[in-house]
This record gives C-alpha cells, sequence and structure tokens, in this order.
C-alpha cells in the first residue's frame, strides 16, 4: 500500500501548470498510489484561503476514498484563520492543516503560530510544515513548536531537505510529537534517520507533481532501494500515515 | 554511453563516508565509467591537505576511473594558494569550493584571489551552491561574470530554494555550467530551456544522494537521446577533460 503524504493541487504556479482533480488522481492511480494527502499551492500565496480550501474540498467530495485534504490558513488572520480551521475540519472534513511559512510570509516559531497549533490540537489533527528553507521554516524553528505544544503532531515535510537534514534528525531526537516526512530528503538522511530515530515516525511524500509528472517513481524507488526490512518499508510508505490519520 | 558522475565524494568524512572500493562498486554496478571525486566535511573544511592527499592516492591508483579535485579553504589565502598548485602538479584537475562549510562569499576577496590562481592554472572550479548564506547562485554569477575564462559548475543547480536564481546565474554567465543533483526534473528541464543541454552536467553527490536517485531522474527527464548523452557525460568529457 502506498499513501502519498504530500501532494499539490493547482492550476499553475510559475512556470509549473497544475492539472484538474480528475487528470491528478489518474496519475497517481496510474503510478500505483492507493490514496493522497492533497494540498493547495496557490492558496500560500492568495489572501483568500478558504477559496483554496474550497477547491481541496471539492476535490474529496469527487474521489472520498483515494484523497484526504489538508487546508491552510493564513497565521495573520487571527480569529478568522481559527473559524477556518474549525470550519475545515467539521463541516469539509479536513484531516490536518499545511503551511508554507516562506511563501506565506510568516516565521514558523512566530507567535501568530501558537493559537493556530492550539486549535490543531483541539481538533485533533496534524499541522504538516514545509521545512529545510531559512529564514523561516528551518526544522529547529517548526521544531519550537513541537517543544511548545507536545500534544500537537507536526510534520516537518521534507524532513529537512539537503541543509537540514540533521537539524531534522536532531529535532526529532528531541521531541516525539515529531514527524519526519521523505519528499525530497536526501538518501543519506532517510538512512541515518530510520536508524535513529526508527522507521514509526517516518513518513512518505512525493510533492507530487512539483517534482515532475513522474515524480512518485522517483520517490518510492529512493524509499525501497533503502537498506531496511519490507516491513519498514510498508509501514513507511503507507502504514504509519494511516494510523497517524486514523484512515 | 559513456556515464560521467560529474560531483561526488571520497574519503572518511565525520558524515560522508566511502572508500574507493564502494565507490568503483558502486559506479560498476550502475554503469558509471568516470567520476569526479573530492574531499568533504572536515577535510574542506580545515584539513584541506589530508583530504586532497587521499584523493591524489586514489586517481593515482585508478586513473582510467576517477579524476579529483582539490579542496581549499579561501581563507588560507596564500597556503591555499599554495596547496592548490601542489594538487595540480600531482595530478588533480579542478578546484572544488564548499563556501558553505568554508564559510566565505563568492564576492569576497579572498575567494577572488584563489580564482585568480585557477584561473592560471587554467582549471575548472565546482561550487556547492543552493545554502544560504554563503553559497547562493547569484553570488556565484558575479564571480563568474569576473572570470571570464574559468569555467565554474553550479553544484546541485542551486537546490533546494536558491533554484529560482540559478537558471538566471548560468544564463547570465556563459561560464557557468550546472550540476544535477537534488534537483527536481522541471527544475532541470528549466535550466535545459534557459541555457540550452551543452552546459548541464550529470552529478549523484553521492552519498549524499545517491547514483541509483539521480540516474533515474535523468532517465525521467523528457530529452532526447543526443541531449541524454551530453548530460550524462560528453559535457562533463568535454569540460573537465576526462577520455571515455
Amino acid at each position: 500500500m502506498i499513501l502519498d503524504g504530500h501532494t499539490h493541487l493547482f492550476s499553475q504556479f510559475g512556470f509549473l501548470r497544475g492539472m484538474d482533480a480528475g487528470e491528478f488522481v489518474d496519475k497517481l492511480k496510474s503510478q500505483r498510489v492507493d490514496g493522497a494527502v492533497v494540498m493547495t499551492l496557490e492558496g500560500f500565496t492568495k489572501d483568500d484561503s478558504r477559496l483554496y480550501n474550497d477547491q481541496l474540498h471539492a476535490a474529496t467530495e469527487r474521489y472520498p476514498e483515494y484523497l484526504c485534504a489538508f487546508g491552510t490558513v493564513h497565521p495573520r488572520d487571527g480569529s478568522g484563520a481559527i473559524s477556518e480551521m474549525q470550519r475545515c475540519v467539521k463541516e469539509l472534513g479536513m484531516k490536518g492543516f499545511k503551511f508554507h511559512p516562506w511563501l506565506q510570509a510568516f516565521c514558523a516559531s512566530g507567535r501568530e503560530m501558537f493559537p493556530i497549533v492550539q486549535e490543531a490540537v483541539a481538533l485533533d489533527v496534524p499541522l504538516l510544515f514545509h521545512d529545510g528553507t531559512p529564514p523561516y521554516c528551518t526544522s529547529l524553528q517548526i521544531a519550537y513548536l513541537a517543544r511548545c505544544f507536545p500534544e500537537a503532531t507536526i510534520i516537518l515535510g521534507h524532513s529537512g531537505l539537503r541543509d537540514y537534514w540533521r537539524e531534522a534528525l536532531y529535532a526529532a531526537m528531541e521531541y516525539e510529537n515529531i514527524i519526519l516526512q521523505f519528499c525530497g530528503t536526501p538518501d543519506i538522511a532517510m538512512r541515518e534517520m530510520i536508524k535513529q530515530v526508527g522507521p514509526e515516525r517516518c513518513i512518505f511524500g512525493s510533492d507530487f507533481p512539483f517534482p515532475g509528472d513522474s515524480c512518485i517513481e522517483l520517490a518510492v524507488s529512493q524509499i525501497k532501494n533503502l537498506d531496511v526490512s519490507d516491513a519498514a518499508k510498508d509501514a513507511i510508505l503507507g502504514e504509519n500515515l494511516k494510523r497517524i490519520l486514523n484512515l | 554511453m559513456s556515464i560521467i558522475d560529474a560531483h561526488c565524494y571520497l574519503g572518511d568524512g565525520v558524515y560522508m563516508k566511502r572508500n574507493s572500493g564502494d565507490l568503483l562498486d558502486e559506479m560498476d554496478s550502475h554503469g558509471v565509467s568516470h567520476a569526479v571525486v573530492n574531499s568533504t566535511d572536515q577535510y574542506s573544511a580545515v584539513y584541506n591537505r589530508e583530504g586532497n592527499d587521499e584523493i591524489i592516492r586514489a586517481v593515482s591508483e585508478h586513473p582510467d576511473r576517477l579524476t579529483g579535485f582539490a579542496v581549499v579553504n579561501p581563507w588560507y589565502g596564500q597556503k591555499g594558494a599554495d596547496e592548490l598548485r601542489r594538487c595540480i602538479e600531482s595530478g588533480l584537475r579542478g578546484l572544488s569550493l564548499d563556501t558553505r562549510r568554508q564559510g566565505c562569499f563568492f564576492t569576497d576577496t579572498i575567494v577572488r584571489r584563489l580564482i585568480q590562481h585557477a584561473a592560471e592554472l587554467e582549471i575548472p572550479v565546482y561550487c556547492h551552491t543552493g545554502t544560504p548564506i554563503h553559497a547562493l547562485p547569484l553570488g556565484l554569477m558575479e564571480l563568474a561574470l569576473d572570470f571570464p575564462k574559468v569555467s565554474f559548475i553550479m553544484g546541485s543547480g542551486g537546490w533546494a530554494d536558491g533554484w529560482y536564481d540559478a537558471g538566471t546565474a548560468a544564463k547570465t554567465a556563459p561560464n557557468i555550467f550546472i550540476e544535477t543533483s537534488y534537483c527536481a526534473i522541471p527544475l532541470i528541464a528549466n535550466a535545459i530551456r534557459l541555457i540550452g543541454v551543452e552546459r548541464i552536467l550529470f552529478g549523484s553527490d553521492a552519498p549524499g544522494s545517491s547514483l541509483e536517485t539521480e540516474l533515474l531522474k535523468i532517465r525521467l527527464l523528457d530529452l532526447d537521446a543526443r541531449g541524454r548523452e551530453m548530460i550524462l557525460g560528453d559535457n562533463a568529457a568535454r569540460l573537465i577533460g576526462i577520455r571515455i
């Protein structure tokens, strides 16, 4: 079973062409993905996150057995962000929230995130962050939230990428409520993380279609090539995410 | 077709560890005929000579499989320049800078002085890029514009968030080549669209990434057979002077 915990549904972003939900699901299925967490991309840079949350909801309504959504809000919107989080989970059935601090122009460790994390705890959903790039999304900036809110589930969406993976590893060792997502993560980092943190807190994501329409093959092969047991690979490729999201 | 890995590491680094036996086995199992190697970690930061000596030994043992680049920390000034000349006289073929570990800007005087020696030695210069604050593509662009006769290899094409500037830098400075390790497939395609295939080099950055992952990426690129050959080997052979 392959559950892709990190995909983006969008129409156009810079020179990247997105696709509609139908093509999106067809392409994932053709690469043997059994289900996916879908998130916005355009919504990170536009004021009205409601509009993009509604778009994600339309996609999950169309493919309820296949897609679940992580919405987004702008932390600076204050109480508006909180009520939108409640709408996303209670009315739209979303399973978590995604933040991209540098695209959304806030600092992951900033005070405006505190009520957001508290609300996520109240709603019992995880928060997934882009991480691995300064100045707003270093792995330890996000880990600071995990430190302040031990009851929150915080997913490092790229496990530090190339430049911050040692910080991400450190963060996961230090804070048990951190989940490491292998998504654009270097091979050396995945090996060390599985060895030191254990496969239970590692989940798979592809970033589809940002790294190309055929990126699933590449991302899955990175996991399959790891020198770990088949059980550990299965856990990382799907079972852990299923457990974390209560799917 | 001959595949050249234009950038990977060899040696007993604190984090990056690989001996030449493992390196050659990995090359064999992936059909890679030649690899360009240098030291990293403590060797690129401080113990340049010890790192370079290991590379000199490896390339002299396997001259048909390995080409070596020297690591020199620009902060060593004249001592560093002397080390670079010693390495080139001992058979290494280029300079590899890792300003992320060495702690200087591409535009700093200490870097420019070292590049002046690389220019006199007529060797290519590999530069790690993509890591703020010291290793970003536009810094490399300014350096490359000031040394138009030196060929610069932009390591990892500015990955991750430096990719926005990677194509711009290479388009502005025609002496910049882009090395593909870690770069997502659409970013490599974007670079090809901006500067053509002639200045794109396949590299693995192994053991950071791996030959397996990086070769699969090039296979998945939408590219004609000739373009793929150029990226996988011909461009590096021409630039670095590797006979394949």
